[in-house]
């Protein structure tokens, strides 16, 4: 079992106005041109490095920084944070995030990785307090604006209410001047009954693209100047090269470069990599 | 210059006529969505359809599907409005979602041939589409629910 990541060690939240308006909260990380990039990069570029971003038009958007492998947490990521934030649920969005320490699991060294249920385990106090603090900025602009006690005003669902007056912003309205305002440090969480999203049954958000053939796996990107590599595989477990012959591999169009190698197998930490001892009998790499 | 027809649209490609359906597709086509899983027909991640008949596009050469109707999963609604893909969502089949457009063209292939198809039916017809993620109940389920919405 991981242990649970001591939050004060964890470091302060932070926050900046998001190029073209809205509130962008994250968590300070020691590399600061994070932040640099996340206040120069257009509202709405899907990369910014933040946790939390609030449109004008009030669309949250939540970055996801684990990697979608089925487990769900493109999902279970902004349904954490939405909960604390007491954002609508139809107005989250959720992007992935960039390859970068900053959204990795600090209890597994900053890896983004989703494996051994220790996102969720590890990281959920983390993105609690994410949604938390940023519902408290949100409310305490309203304040502000109001000029009244901030302990007259509470948020619900997208919106923050004056209690005795009735009075109500919305978070779009609010984004902007909750932005200006200092983050704070210990925002106060929900208790497990006040919960919205978290332990509900909420529609995956990637299902759309997975029924329909528009999701896009690892398989499916490519870069410029990239070749592909196929592997002629051994059909018996334990089989070496018995012979290579390359001679039907040239003549297929396109086809670049052939190469024999045995690969030997390889276990580690539980998880097969490709395990290949055997032949490379004219295995082909042939242009993208 | 080989011609085919994917999912009601006229093409040229220009590729050796022994070059697999599942590459022209991806590469040539750009249609991603039909996945490249075990390259010998033996786990279903690539299965499109032929004249309407499930096959799997990894063994298929463009030859042979060459004057045939070829469809694959984006010949499907892209709103996710055909019943298979709105079962699918309600019944939450997907988990990572890779065997997922083979599992629907097989699925579509049987209703088709099948409209009311029983247990039997379903694990006989979707015998080849293996899912690593274990989803088998929720596309069996997924199946009946389109079933029934088609009647």
């Amino acid at each position: 079992m991981s242990p649970i990541v001591n939050l004060s060690r964890r470091g302060f939240l932070k926050a900046g106005i998001a190029a073209g308006g809205g509130l962008l909260l994250g968590f300070h990380v020691p590399v600061s041109r994070r932040w640099v990039e996340a206040a120069t990069a257009p509202a709405e570029q899907a990369t910014l490095n933040a946790w939390v971003r609030i449109a004008r038009d009030g669309t949250v958007t939540i970055i996801a920084g684990q990697s979608e492998m089925g487990q769900g947490i493109m999902t279970a990521i902004p349904m954490i944070i939405a909960d604390e934030l007491e954002a609508e649920w139809s107005k989250v969005r959720v992007e992935q995030a960039p390859a970068d320490p900053a959204y990795g699991d600090p209890a597994r060294g900053g890896e983004q990785s989703t494996n051994g249920s220790r996102s969720i385990r590890n990281l959920m106090p983390i993105w609690r307090r994410a949604g938390a603090a940023a519902r408290e900025m949100l409310v305490a602009a309203a304040a502000k604006q109001w000029e009244v006690p901030v302990e007259d005003c509470f948020a619900e669902q997208h919106v923050v209410i004056h209690r005795p007056s009735g009075r109500k912003l919305t978070y779009g309205e609010l984004a902007d001047k909750a932005a200006e305002l200092p983050v704070p440090k210990e925002p106060k969480l929900k208790s497990p009954d006040q919960f919205r999203y978290i332990g509900k049954a909420v529609a995956r958000v990637d299902t759309p693209e997975k029924v329909t053939g528009q999701g896009i796996y690892g398989i499916d990107v490519k870069v410029p100047g990239m070749l592909i590599a196929t592997v002629q595989r051994c059909p018996v477990f334990g089989g070496k090269v018995a012979s290579f012959d390359a001679t039907k591999a040239e003549a297929v169009q396109g086809v670049r470069r052939r190469c024999r190698r045995n690969i030997e197998g390889d276990q580690r930490s539980g998880q097969s990599h490709l395990v290949q001892r055997g032949r490379c009998q004219a295995s082909t790499l042939s242009s993208a | 210059m080989i011609p085919i027809v994917v999912n009601g649209k006229r093409h040229q490609v220009d590729v050796s006529s022994d070059t697999p359906l599942l590459w022209v597709l991806r590469e040539n086509l750009g249609l991603t969505g039909t996945k490249f899983g075990c390259g010998i027909a033996q786990c279903g991640a690539c299965t499109v359809h032929l004249d309407g008949k499930p096959i799997r596009s990894c063994t298929t050469p463009i030859a042979a599907a060459s004057g045939k109707k070829i469809t694959t999963i984006e010949g499907l609604p892209t709103d996710g409005s055909h019943p298979l893909q709105k079962a699918w969502l309600a019944e939450e089949v997907p988990q990572c979602g890779y065997c997922q457009s083979g599992q629907i063209m097989s699925a579509a292939a049987l209703l088709a041939a099948k409209p009311k198809p029983s247990d039997p039916d379903i694990d006989a017809a979707m015998s080849g589409n293996i899912c690593r993620c274990g989803t088998y109940q929720r596309v069996r389920r997924a199946i009946h629910r389109a079933a029934g919405a088609m009647a």
